[in-house]
């Protein structure tokens, strides 16, 4: 096999078909020992994600471009793979979900201020923002092998989530959270969202992920291609910065 | 007011329509380019760059109409290149306002005096002039003496004669939030204007003068000075408060590239009215072939820098439509001078 797919969460893995990794920051030593057990060509990243772009809604799908930390250089993802992986979700009229090629943004615990969230998409013009993407990344490029990730959006940028839900690290935790939740009736009306929206998130992971893998799986990683949209790691500075302006995104 | 009662009815009828009848994708502002020719080359201006035969081209007031029948937005903008260049621009503004669109005669007012006896004053009919700064400000912008003065003596002769005048100010910059201060005072204080349109301008390739623009953060510093000066309570901005939020930083957008679609000599402009790859015949062509998702802000970096209100304004109608509270802010808004 080819192609990687690994997923950081159980519940996201069963609905993607992938390898389990982990939550959090710590996913990517996981990767790291599965990368030496198992070598591949290419690795996708599957999983949800908060949504930072407005116009995005539980379900919705986003396709890297690349990926960004705080205080850490930009990942740019493989071009070869978005093109397939843009092709494989189909064109304008025959789509099955709804999908963005976008920026990916890395934090280390959960956005749930409404106020922060809209900052950071001011600042880092990411479509969504998860836990793991950058360190998987990461680790991919450390090995030279390519990467993409698919995210599927839990929640909207403007939807309220449950307070305690900040504190949620990794799958661990879930119990802890729930228990905090069933505490505070007025947390149920945003944790009903937040479970409906991740139905809806699995669902097209479920959809999309298979068609991707599937597609990379033909991709020729031999040849001589750019590894990266420009084959080169960034600041996040420049994402906003004057340099912004010289970085193609675009993968025509 | 900012925008006219009427204009803000018609409009909001409009969008409940879309709405109902569930249209993904609806225009709201025609951007009607009848000819690309100037009489003046600004510093941050990328749409004059044209090759002499194409300049050379104008769009036939037929033309014109069938293009705002065709898109069917309730707004029209007639831009450019200086659309008072175009020998029937008497025809086409009459043929529109028949039309019942509002249209939005954008000009720098240095022929103006010699069109307003042929124009007549319209509820439908609203000139733009365009005013980057007080006088000196300005003429630097439009790297030309004395336009800032045409304008104003542009401005005075076309509110004596009853039309609806509003201004048109991109914010570069060599635009200070003081310099911004002191021409909106001018405008609404001495010049009496209608309204006020504001946006940063965008970072065309090709403008003469790639130092002019600001990047997104300065952008968003700037406007938060601008928008704080006491004086702002007065000032009508024909512009949504959420719009106006968004260029603080106070809101977070995504572009709706297909709110202003962009009709010029060459056909529909792909993907919106800043960026150009290319050109359908059709508008029908520009909206469902479109790879829409593949432009906004974090999806192409051209688009990182840009805040413009042909982007933006249009989500900001949609979610203020959306959202009960922001439509009764906005109805406050336009009953009392606009963009509070």
């Amino acid at each position: 096999m080819n192609v990687l797919v690994v997923a950081p969460m159980q519940r996201e893995a069963r609905a993607a078909g992938a390898t389990a990794v982990g939550a959090g920051m710590h996913a990517g030593a996981r990767l790291r020992r599965l990368l030496e057990e198992r070598p591949c060509q290419a690795v996708l990243i599957a999983g949800t994600c908060g949504a930072l772009d407005p116009s995005l809604r539980p379900g919705d799908i986003i396709v890297s471009r690349s990926v960004v930390a705080h205080d850490r250089p930009e990942l740019p993802g493989d071009a070869r793979m978005l093109g397939a992986a843009r092709s494989a979700l189909g064109g304008e009229r025959n789509r099955r979900v709804t999908f963005i090629s976008s920026r990916l943004l890395t934090v280390a615990a959960p956005v749930i201020d409404l106020d922060a969230r809209r900052d950071l998409w001011n600042t880092f013009g990411a479509g969504g923002v998860d836990m793991e993407t950058y360190a998987l990344a990461d680790e991919a490029v450390a090995r030279g092998v390519p990467w993409l990730a698919v995210r599927a959006v839990s929640d909207g940028s403007a939807a309220r989530m449950p307070s305690p839900v900040a504190r949620w690290r990794d799958e661990s935790d879930d119990p802890d959270v729930m228990r905090a939740i069933a505490r505070r009736p007025w947390c149920w009306p945003s944790a009903a969202r937040l479970a409906l929206g991740t139905r809806a998130a699995l669902r097209s992971l479920a959809l999309t992920v298979p068609v991707i893998a599937g597609a990379l799986e033909r991709v020729d990683f031999r040849s001589v291609g750019p590894a990266g949209v420009d084959g080169q790691r960034r600041s996040p500075d420049t994402l906003v910065g004057p340099a912004a302006v010289d970085l193609d995104l675009r993968v025509r | 007011m900012g925008i006219p009662l009427r204009q803000a009815i018609v409009v909001s009828a409009y969008l409940v329509k879309q709405r109902l009848k569930r249209n993904q994708r609806y225009p709201l502002v025609l951007m009607l380019e009848p000819l690309y020719r100037c009489n003046l080359a600004c510093a941050g201006c990328g749409k004059i760059q044209h090759p002499e035969d194409i300049l050379g081209r104008y769009l036939s007031p037929e033309e014109c109409w069938a293009a705002a029948e065709e898109c069917g937005a309730p707004v029209v903008s007639i831009a450019g290149g200086e659309p008072l260049i175009h020998p029937e621009i008497d025809r086409i503004v009459d043929g529109l306002v028949a039309r019942r669109k509002f249209v939005y005669l954008c000009t720098n007012a240095l022929l103006l005096h010699r069109w307003l006896p042929k124009l007549r004053p319209s509820p439908y009919l609203t000139i733009s002039v365009h005013m980057d700064g007080m006088r000196e400000l300005h003429d630097a912008m439009v790297d030309r003496p004395g336009v800032f003065d045409k304008a104003v003596e542009g401005i005075r002769a076309a509110k004596a004669r009853g039309f609806r005048v509003t201004t048109n100010t991109t914010v570069f910059a060599d635009s200070s939030p003081q310099q911004m201060r002191e021409l909106f005072n001018f405008l609404m204080d001495d010049l009496h204007i209608d309204g006020m349109m504001i946006s940063p301008g965008y970072d065309y390739p090709k403008a003469p003068n790639q130092n002019v623009f600001l990047r997104r953060p300065q952008m968003v510093e700037t406007f938060r000075q601008i928008l704080s000066f006491p004086e702002r309570k007065r000032w009508k901005f024909s512009h949504t408060p959420l719009f106006l939020d968004f260029l603080q930083g106070k809101a977070a957008m995504q572009c709706t590239a297909w709110g202003n679609p962009t009709r010029g000599v060459l056909g529909w402009q792909r993907p919106c009215y800043l960026m150009t790859e290319g050109y359908v015949p059709t508008f029908r062509e520009l909206i469902e072939e479109t790879e829409w998702d593949r432009y906004g802000y974090g999806r192409d970096a051209r688009c990182t820098n840009c805040m413009a209100h042909c982007g933006y304004e249009a989500t900001a109608v949609k979610a203020t439509m959306a959202s009960p509270l922001e439509g009764i802010r906005a109805g406050i808004g336009t009953m009392l001078g606009g963009g509070r």
